[in-house]
């Protein structure tokens, strides 16, 4: 399908009589039912899914999974964190029993990977036989403060599935980087890639300040190599101007060079960069992971959610 | 202090030929290059492989002979097509292979159209800089050489010129993307593929060459030569064609691969091949050869820098103090060098005065603790010169404590730690990349200073390579797959490295004193595969140090192997810049958590605490 529109929205639109299916992550953040709790209308026969992941079954999940039942919600256990096919089947079979009818899909990535909210992505550019329109939300519950963890090692770096493009090694690589807070990540993977040009993005202002100090003291390493024009500072809770800075810069670059977009920070960049990469050849993008070393951390809802809505024809 | 540049800055492949020429310096392995066989060139990341490659090229020979005109290259009997690889583009390939189809031998189809694809680009712009450069330009024939490539190759027709040709095949590259699309979504069989997808590399290279030469009226036995740069990150279905098939089908063309010390895609199918090939080991170059090399380098730095006019010397001063002195000029006033008086003789007194065990090592040589001056010719370079290094490391890092009649670690604050010429060299193990780094650093600093001067304190060139170290050490530490599994430990690469690094340091910093301490590690056959893997990486990296001769034919395993830390740790881990003597890996590790069960039977608890970084 292609895409005719993406924007920042305040609220769901609940008004169209529409089928609805909401997909949600069930893991160890208290946060992960939180947008499902602020947005959904109260009586619904919205068919609502949550997915569990196979790895990392922190006790604190039990009181997620029993939130999310309370909400309505079905779960789907046993998901492994590095494939999002299993969320897309469901999509695509719930696609095809509602064909012909207006079709509404809601998308919490909050506690997602990027795997699978980026397998959603794909797969809903990728839809050929759709004949009515798909109204998308993807929705994002901002999470309060936590220091970072100590540095790990980078143990996975490749493009997510289904966002590498093939292009020529005779064309340079341009790297840019969406910095997050740990340390060494994004320095490990500017090495790793060795691209001719690197550019910066970081959040400022982000949803807490102490967010913004922990980046910049935490790549201060990298950022002191970079030029300062290429440091590009982006307000989070904006989607709208993020995407436009980003569309601007990498598709400013494609042509010279081979795009890599490496989102190590919030995730609506990283959704962005999805969703910027699925529409436009040259652009990848790259994950860094620590495999399936992850230690369970708790994240706790700030309050806000960001919506963002794709309209696919 | 905050560092200005980092390790990949300074990188050819980003790098257009005739750039490259201009700042080309020649390590000492050029003219085996571009001799008329097959050549494996063999070295870590940053080791300078893709310079050396380029400048093989039509380009690049031009630009150098321009210029330099008074010292011509050695003669080339080919023309080179420089074919590059590189992470992201391994990585796009891998990424096929994550299509779900039904019939996957489609994704190697696919896989090897795209390096096809890319090999022909390749190949278009040596035929276009050799046009240009030979001043070839003839329209007629440039249309007949495009119109045969462009029914050889399956490609539209278009006007038959070689841009248009280059054209066709970017927007092939797109075509073959926009299949790969297809293939995730729809079931497709191979019927169901464009012809072109099934074109050989080498025979379609083969072509063009034979084409080119025809067209242009040349000789169509000359021979031209595929220079393919970091192979390690080709599909091992490549290597093994280049191997395989390059020899019995085309014998016009020759291979100049590009390559890191121990790359694990080399042993497929390479068979008796690598008999054919003269192999290149770019790493721990003759210790002239290296500094010779680290003169010219530094030089071109500093004059882009600062001043055509500022030596190395000038800007750091010299210091012959840590590795090999052999090719250091003493200063002509004063006493001469080891000599009574000399600054080797007083402190080889001072140290032996406080260290016991080197008072004993001096008497069991002849040499008067008292007086350590060289009673006869031979003692000087048998004894003092190879001590030299060691006393001063030990005297620099740690010091006799009378009262525990130990040796102990000194703290920072009194550390003079490496400074000089000839130690900057020598920690950058002659690895281009490195140096630069080092240089660059070392430049900004001298032009941060206050009327102009144009020296580097001491302490600022310590505190400059303490921190690239430093950084080296972090740089390690990101490297993607640098962590393995083995016997339920987690071992992380970079502190594996810090606790041989402290192993050896412990050794030769404070205990008895040796004048062949160990300060090198064998790789044994019974160390587990995983860890074997973390070497390679370690190796590719620049961050271990092969230490014996590469044999022909070349063999690239680890095993039984010997090696060494990089120089670059020496800063971080108090090391001398000199080799001695080695020991099983396993005997290093005895002291990392991870591993230490490798060196003590039975094994010991699954763990994943890492060791505590040094102390200062």
């Amino acid at each position: 399908m292609t895409l005719k529109e993406a924007r920042q929205v305040p609220a769901i639109n609940w008004e169209d009589e529409k089928e609805t299916i909401f997909l949600a992550a069930a893991g160890y953040e208290s946060r992960g039912p939180h947008a499902a709790e602020r947005l959904l209308p109260k009586a619904n026969d919205i068919e609502k899914l949550t997915f569990g992941f196979a790895e990392n079954k922190a006790a604190a999940r039990i009181l997620v999974e029993r939130k999310f039942a309370s909400l309505g919600f079905r779960l789907i256990d046993d998901v492994p964190s590095a494939s999002g096919l299993q969320l897309t089947q469901i999509l695509s079979d719930k696609l095809r029993s509602s064909s012909g009818k207006q079709f509404r899909l809601i998308v919490d990535y909050s506690c997602m990977t990027k795997t699978w909210y980026g397998a959603i992505v794909r797969h809903l550019f990728d839809i050929k036989d759709n004949d009515t329109p798909i109204e998308t939300y993807f929705v994002y519950s901002p999470a309060r403060f936590a220091p970072p963890g100590p540095p790990g090692v980078n143990k996975i770096a490749g493009a997510i599935s289904g966002f590498g493009h093939l292009s020529s090694p005779l064309k340079p690589s341009a790297l840019i980087l969406g910095l997050g807070y740990e340390a060494v990540r994004a320095m490990g993977l500017r090495d790793y890639i060795d691209p001719e040009v690197t550019i910066a993005f970081y959040t400022d202002p982000a949803l807490d300040q102490k967010y913004r100090a922990a980046v910049a003291r935490n790549n201060s390493g990298l950022l002191t190599t970079l030029s300062p024009n290429v440091i590009f500072r982006y307000p989070v809770a904006d989607l709208d101007y993020t995407n436009a800075l980003l569309q601007n810069v990498a598709l400013g670059l494609r042509d010279q060079y081979r795009v890599i977009v490496a989102p190590l920070g919030p995730k609506p960049f990283c959704l962005l960069s999805l969703i910027l990469s699925a529409e436009n050849n040259g652009i990848d993008v790259w994950r860094v992971s620590l495999g399936e070393e992850i230690t369970p951390q708790e994240r706790v809802a700030a309050g806000m959610v960001l919506i963002y809505r794709l309209i696919f024809v | 202090m905050k560092m200005r540049f980092n390790f990949d800055s300074f990188n050819a492949r980003h790098t257009p030929e005739d750039k490259v020429a201009e700042t080309f310096i020649d390590n000492g392995y050029y003219s085996r290059l571009c001799g008329l066989n097959h050549t494996l060139l063999l070295g870590p990341r940053g080791c300078g492989k893709t310079t050396l490659l380029k400048m093989l090229t039509v380009t690049a020979r031009r630009t150098w002979e321009q210029r330099n005109s008074d010292a011509p290259l050695p003669d080339v009997a080919f023309t080179a097509i420089y074919i590059p690889m590189d992470v992201h583009f391994q990585d796009q390939l891998s990424q096929i292979k994550t299509s779900a189809v039904t019939d996957p031998s489609l994704l190697d189809v696919v896989s090897r159209a795209a390096v096809t694809i890319s090999a022909q680009q390749a190949a278009i712009e040596s035929l276009l800089d050799r046009v240009a450069c030979e001043k070839l330009s003839d329209a007629e024939r440039e249309s007949n050489l495009a119109f045969k490539l462009i029914n050889a190759w399956h490609l539209p027709d278009d006007i038959p010129s070689l841009g248009v040709v280059r054209l066709l095949l970017s927007e092939r590259l797109v075509r073959l993307g926009e299949l790969v699309g297809q293939l995730r979504v729809a079931q497709m069989t191979s019927s169901s593929l464009p012809d072109w997808i099934h074109l050989d590399l080498l025979t379609c290279l083969n072509f063009a060459c034979d084409a080119f030469d025809t067209s242009f009226g040349l000789d169509i036995k000359s021979r031209w030569a595929l220079c393919f740069d970091e192979l390690e990150l080709a599909p091992s279905w490549l290597v093994a064609t280049l191997f395989s098939d390059l020899r019995s089908s085309f014998p016009r063309l020759l291979l100049k691969l590009g390559t890191s010390p121990n790359p694990s895609n080399l042993g497929s199918g390479t068979g008796s091949a690598l008999n054919d090939f003269d192999p290149i080991k770019l790493w721990a170059p003759p210790l002239k050869q290296r500094r010779k090399f680290c003169r010219a380098l530094s030089e071109q730095v500093i004059a882009k820098r600062i001043s055509t006019d500022l030596t190395p010397e000038q800007l750091l001063g010299e210091s012959d103090w840590f590795g090999d002195d052999e090719d250091i000029v003493p200063e002509i006033e004063g006493p001469k060098r080891y000599e009574r008086g000399s600054e080797e003789w007083q402190t080889l007194r001072d140290e032996a005065r406080e260290d016991p065990t080197l008072r004993s090592y001096l008497i069991s040589k002849g040499i008067k603790p008292a007086d350590p001056s060289p009673p006869a010719g031979q003692l000087r370079d048998t004894v003092l010169r190879k001590i030299k290094p060691l006393v001063f490391i030990r005297r620099n890092f740690s010091k006799y404590d009378p009262d525990t009649k130990k040796r102990v670690r000194k703290p920072r604050k009194i550390r003079s730690e490496f400074f000089g010429v000839p130690a900057v060299f020598d920690i950058s193990d002659g690895n281009p990349r490195f140096l630069k780094r080092i240089f660059e650093e070392m430049c900004a600093q001298a032009g941060a200073q206050p009327d102009n001067q144009t020296n580097v304190e001491r302490n600022k060139q310590s505190r400059i390579l303490n921190l690239i170290s430093l950084q080296f050490h972090n740089y390690v530490r990101g490297i993607p797959g640098s962590q393995a599994k083995i016997d339920g430990n987690d071992v992380y690469l970079f502190s594996m490295l810090h606790s041989i690094g402290k192993f050896f340091s412990t050794k030769i910093l404070l205990g008895e004193f040796s004048a062949d301490p160990v300060s090198s590690f064998l790789v044994s056959t019974d160390l587990p595969p995983n860890l074997l893997r973390l070497l390679e990486a370690a190796a590719e990296h620049a961050a271990i140090i092969r230490l014996d001769a590469a044999e022909t034919p070349y063999d690239s395993k680890l095993i039984n192997r010997r090696f060494r830390l990089t120089y670059l740790l020496a800063p971080l881990c108090q090391l001398p810049l000199r080799n001695y003597s080695a020991v099983p890996l396993q005997t290093c590790l005895k002291k990392y958590p991870p591993l230490k069960h490798l060196a003590e039977k039975p094994k010991s608890k699954s763990s994943t605490q890492e060791p505590e970084l040094f102390h200062s």
